[in-house]
C-alpha cells in the first residue's frame, strides 16, 4: 500500500529509499570523497529516484522520473511495477494536437485570457516530470499536486538530515 | 477565490509554509472540474494559480539543490556502505 505524500511514512520510506540510492551510486561510481560536486549530484540523483519510488508507479511523474534515471546506475532487482512504455502512437497524437492547436489558434473566439491560462498550462507540463505526456488538464493538475507534495516530503527531509548533520559537526568542534 | 482577501497575498512572505501550500491546494484544487462543477474559476483565477505554482514548484527544486549541496559538505567523511549506518537511529534522529 502506497503511503500518501504528505504522510510520516511516505518520509520514512523516502528516507529509507534514499539511503539505499546513496549506497548503489556510491558502489557503482566510486565516487572520490574529495569531489563534492560529485558527491553533491549524487545527493541529488538518488534522492529523486527515492522520492519517484516511493510512489511505486502510482503517478506519471514518478514513472517518468524513473524512466529518465533507469541509465544512470544498474539496478539488480526489477521494480514490482514496471514504469509502462510509451505510448506507441505518442507521435502520431503530438502531430494531432498540433493540427488540433493549429486549428484552436485560428479559432478567433478564443479569448487572451484563454490564451494566457494555455501558456502557463504549458510550462507547468514542462515543469512537472511526464506532463507532457498527459493529455487532458485534470491528469496534469493532479499529478502536480501529488508532484508537488511529494517535493516537500522530501524537501522536508533533506532539511532535517541538514540540520542534524550541522549539530553534529558543531558538537565535533566543540 | 474571490473571497479571498487580496491582503493574504501581500503578507505571503509572513505566512508559514503549511498555510501557504494549504491556499496552494485548495486553489489548484479549485482548478479540478470534478470537484466543482459549477463553480468554475475565472481563466484569471486558474491562470494565477498555475504562476503561483510553476514558481513554488522551482522554489522547491532550487531548495532541493542547495540541499544537495549542503548535504555534500556536510556528509563528507560519511560512507554509507559502512555497515554501522544503522536506519533506525538516523530516523528517530531526524525526527521521522
Amino acid at each position: 500500500m502506497r503511503p500518501p505524500p504528505n504522510s510520516s511514512s511516505f518520509k520514512r520510506e523516502f528516507l529509507k529509499k534514499w539511503l539505499l540510492a546513496l549506497q548503489l551510486c556510491n558502489h557503482n561510481n566510486n565516487i572520490n570523497k574529495n569531489d563534492v560536486v560529485k558527491r553533491k549530484n549524487t545527493i541529488k540523483l538518488s534522492a529523486e529516484i527515492a522520492m519517484a519510488s516511493v510512489r511505486n508507479g502510482a503517478t506519471c511523474w514518478s514513472r517518468a522520473l524513473i524512466a529518465k534515471h533507469s541509465s544512470s546506475f544498474h539496478v539488480t532487482t526489477k521494480p514490482r511495477h514496471m514504469p509502462p512504455p510509451p505510448p506507441r502512437h505518442y507521435k502520431k497524437r503530438v502531430r494531432c494536437k498540433k493540427i488540433i492547436k493549429r486549428s484552436r489558434r485560428c479559432c478567433h473566439n478564443r479569448s487572451a485570457a484563454a490564451a494566457v491560462v494555455r501558456r502557463k498550462t504549458a510550462v507547468l507540463r514542462k515543469l512537472v516530470p511526464g506532463g507532457e505526456l498527459m493529455d487532458d488538464e485534470a491528469s496534469l493538475i493532479r499529478e502536480t499536486l501529488d508532484y508537488v507534495m511529494s517535493l516537500r516530503a522530501q524537501v522536508d527531509v533533506m532539511r532535517r538530515l541538514a540540520r542534524a548533520s550541522d549539530c553534529v559537526a558543531m558538537c565535533n568542534i566543540v | 477565490m474571490s473571497s479571498r482577501r487580496p491582503a493574504s497575498r501581500a503578507t505571503s512572505s509572513t505566512m508559514s509554509e503549511d498555510e501557504i501550500i494549504t491556499d496552494l491546494v485548495l486553489k489548484l484544487q479549485a482548478l479540478l472540474p470534478h470537484l466543482n462543477p459549477r463553480q468554475q474559476p475565472s481563466r484569471a483565477q486558474a491562470s494565477k494559480v498555475l504562476k503561483e505554482t510553476c514558481s513554488y514548484i522551482r522554489k522547491l527544486e532550487k531548495e532541493v539543490d542547495d540541499l544537495s549541496g549542503r548535504l555534500s559538505q556536510l556528509l563528507g567523511t560519511i560512507d554509507p556502505n559502512n555497515q554501522d549506518f544503522d536506519l533506525d537511529s538516523i530516523r528517530s534522529l531526524l525526527q521521522i
